[in-house]
């Protein structure tokens, strides 16, 4: 359903979306000296992309009016957001952990949240059969030691320590 | 030419040969590994220039770029698997040739037809952009507006099938450049109470969020489908090559590299296109076109020559006027602007070392790139066969440090994640992500210099076009979008009606 509808969620959405960034230019500032102020331009941006998100919402409906007798409109109907819901599961997933990573950085430092998060996602992606976990422990310690050294040591890119210090 | 050559050459230090060498070596590794393009490997390694001097991380990224473009004809010969978007024409003609059993001849072909593109298109901006830059230099705010805004219209227009998803991906790019300080009166604005947003979102963060992470949650949605591992079949006892089979190729590869730099100047398009155009006006001008497609050295010569050659052409705009003419060059951009070097035709008078320099950096690489594949292809062979399942992570590790090493905020760590979910998002609605990365670069320079260019007409937007150069750009642009508009219409109106029947 997702594939056939695409069109039309998506107009909807830029729709959402131009309205809050047009909402967004009355919160400005205004210098007294400046002739065009910083809302002059986003709101040209908002009228074409206005009119933008209504040509693709119409022309969405026009594609699904037309192809409702096509052999292709079965396929489209089981098309949803994700290809699969484990896919689905799993970005989601991959996204949370991305989150926790942003999170635990300051306070657990580079090494920990990197040694945490690389089993995680490697966990996440790994095939069934091909999962062993001494394997993926070596893996994800000797990356996460080699990044450090590599990017502090070598490149001087300093990175988070932690409250406990590496 | 030849003096700024000599200049350029007397900045090369061993020290910059072995930087050189590092970056076509990763660059190689990254073309060649699919999934992971070129702009991806080199928003990758952007943090390791932090504390490099300018030259040596312009020599670096020059490099990668190279390495990066040429490597993809590995998987593209050997796995039919194009390395990156730029080889997918050598899968065409590259695979076929492997399977006769010609792995090794069909590598060296794509070797030396890269290398000739390559140099050759590195002459032509030798030649041209200099001369570009004294034309460029004269231009008034109301020029540049034109340019950026034909810019944009082209990136949106030939990318995709959709002008109205490429213009939307456009203005999203532009709608999100805007966050921060505005840049006439520097107000800040939609900075929603953030401090971090008041100088709004780092070129590198949404660079390494649009083009890594957003690659690696779909390669993560399909993790499952997808093998991890690739399997070489064949085995090379050299290459064969020998100089009578170039015999009748040369105006081929001419050809397709005058393609690759023509489609490397009009910006935000790249090789991706560059490889398809060429293979098919070889094929449309050969005497054999039935043989196409079944493994004979002219399409593998016309994709990669074209390919490389866009290195060349892309780097025509963003010297001359600071616009990139490709993802890679965006990435080129970004390193300019960390050392405060503003890339357009004042480049040449300010930095004119560091012009010269990046010729003579981007010759090096392209001789390196003939020896290390030449002699090293097997390594590299090796070297892609690493699981994906440990790769990408490893991977997504890098664009984490890429996002703190640039200014050591664990804040920008949030703006690659946002910018990452963006891409998948708009990957997902079929909203192609070169136009937002092209609105997100110019959108300030294309608003910076329409409100300087209403200032000098009296605030009158129509007195633009009584400019002749700048009526001649923006008539161009808008032609262009009235045409393919046009032009779609009618492609949907035809497939709609040959679905009918």
């Amino acid at each position: 359903m997702f594939k056939r509808y695409r069109d039309i969620f998506l107009g909807i959405f830029l729709l959402a979306v131009t309205g809050l960034y047009y909402s967004g230019t009355f919160f400005e500032k205004k210098l007294a000296l400046s002739a065009y102020g910083g809302e002059f331009v986003p709101r040209i941006y908002c009228a074409f992309m206005l009119c933008l998100s209504v040509a693709i919402l119409v022309n969405g409906i026009i594609n699904v009016r037309k192809t409702k007798e096509s052999i292709d409109v079965a396929k489209d109907e089981q098309e949803t957001f994700f290809h699969s819901r484990l896919g689905g599961a799993k970005v989601i997933a991959s996204m949370l952990l991305l989150v926790c990573v942003a999170l635990m950085m300051k306070p657990l430092g580079f090494c920990i949240t990197t040694v945490l998060y690389l089993f995680l996602q490697v966990v996440l992606v790994i095939p069934k059969e091909r999962f062993k976990f001494w394997k993926v422990a070596l893996f994800v310690v000797l990356f996460t030691i080699a990044i450090d050294v590599l990017f502090v040591k070598v490149f001087f890119v300093p990175l988070p320590v932690g409250l406990i210090g590496f | 030419m030849f003096e700024a050559f000599a200049v350029g050459f007397g900045q090369i230090s061993f020290s910059i040969v072995l930087i050189i060498a590092l970056g076509v070596c990763m660059g190689i590794v990254f073309g060649a590994s699919p999934g992971i393009t070129v702009s991806m490997g080199m928003a990758l390694c952007l943090p390791i220039t932090f504390t490099m001097d300018a030259i040596t991380a312009i020599a670096f990224m020059a490099g990668l770029y190279v390495g990066g473009t040429s490597g993809g004809c590995i998987t593209a010969i050997l796995l039919n698997i194009p390395g990156t978007p730029a080889s997918l024409a050598t899968t065409f003609d590259g695979t076929p040739m492997a399977r006769n059993g010609k792995a090794g001849l069909a590598l060296g072909y794509s070797i030396v037809a890269s290398f000739f593109g390559g140099i050759v298109s590195l002459v032509f901006l030798m030649a041209a952009a200099p001369q570009l830059a004294k034309i460029t230099i004269h231009f008034g705010p109301t020029k540049y507006f034109a340019m950026t805004f034909l810019s944009i219209t082209l990136i949106a227009s030939l990318v995709g099938d959709s002008i109205l998803k490429g213009l939307a991906s456009g203005f999203i790019g532009m709608m999100l450049a805007s966050v921060g300080q505005a840049p006439l009166d520097m107000s800040t604005r939609f900075t929603l109470g953030v401090k971090e947003f008041a100088a709004g979102f780092p070129l590198l963060c949404v660079l390494i969020g649009v083009y890594a992470i957003s690659e690696l949650l779909k390669y993560v949605e399909d993790s499952h489908i997808v093998n991890g591992e690739v399997t070489m079949k064949y085995v090379f006892n050299g290459f064969g090559l020998k100089i009578k089979d170039f015999s009748g190729q040369l105006w081929n590869m001419i050809r397709s590299t005058i393609v690759g730099i023509g489609i490397g100047i009009l910006p935000g398009i790249g090789a991706g296109t560059s490889n398809i155009i060429a293979y098919s006006v070889a094929k449309d001008s050969s005497k054999y076109p039935e043989k196409f497609g079944t493994g004979i050295k002219d399409g593998i010569l016309a994709s990669e020559a074209a390919n490389n050659a866009v290195t060349g052409g892309a780097l025509i705009p963003l010297l001359t006027l600071g616009i990139p003419g490709d993802g890679a060059t965006a990435i080129l951009l970004a390193v300019l602007t960390i050392y405060s070097i503003t890339p357009g035709p004042l480049l040449f008078e300010t930095s004119g070392d560091l012009v010269n320099g990046l010729f003579a950096d981007m010759l090096v690489a392209n001789v390196f790139m003939l020896i290390v594949m030449l002699l090293g292809v097997k390594v590299f062979v090796k070297l892609i066969q690493i699981p994906k399942y440990y790769l990408l992570p490893g991977i997504m590790v890098l664009c984490i440090v890429g996002a703190i090493g640039q200014n050591n905020r664990v804040s920008d760590v949030w703006a690659v994640i946002i910018f990452g979910t963006i891409g998948f998002l708009m990957c997902k609605f079929g909203l192609d992500l070169a136009p937002m990365i092209m609105g997100f670069i110019l959108g300030p320079t294309m608003e910076l210099n329409f409100l300087r260019g209403l200032t000098y007409t009296g605030d009158s937007f129509l007195a633009f076009f009584n400019r002749p150069i700048t009526a001649v750009i923006l008539s161009i642009a808008i032609i262009y979008l009235v045409y393919v508009s046009i032009r779609n219409v009618k492609k949907a109106r035809k497939h709609h009606t040959t679905s009918r029947s």
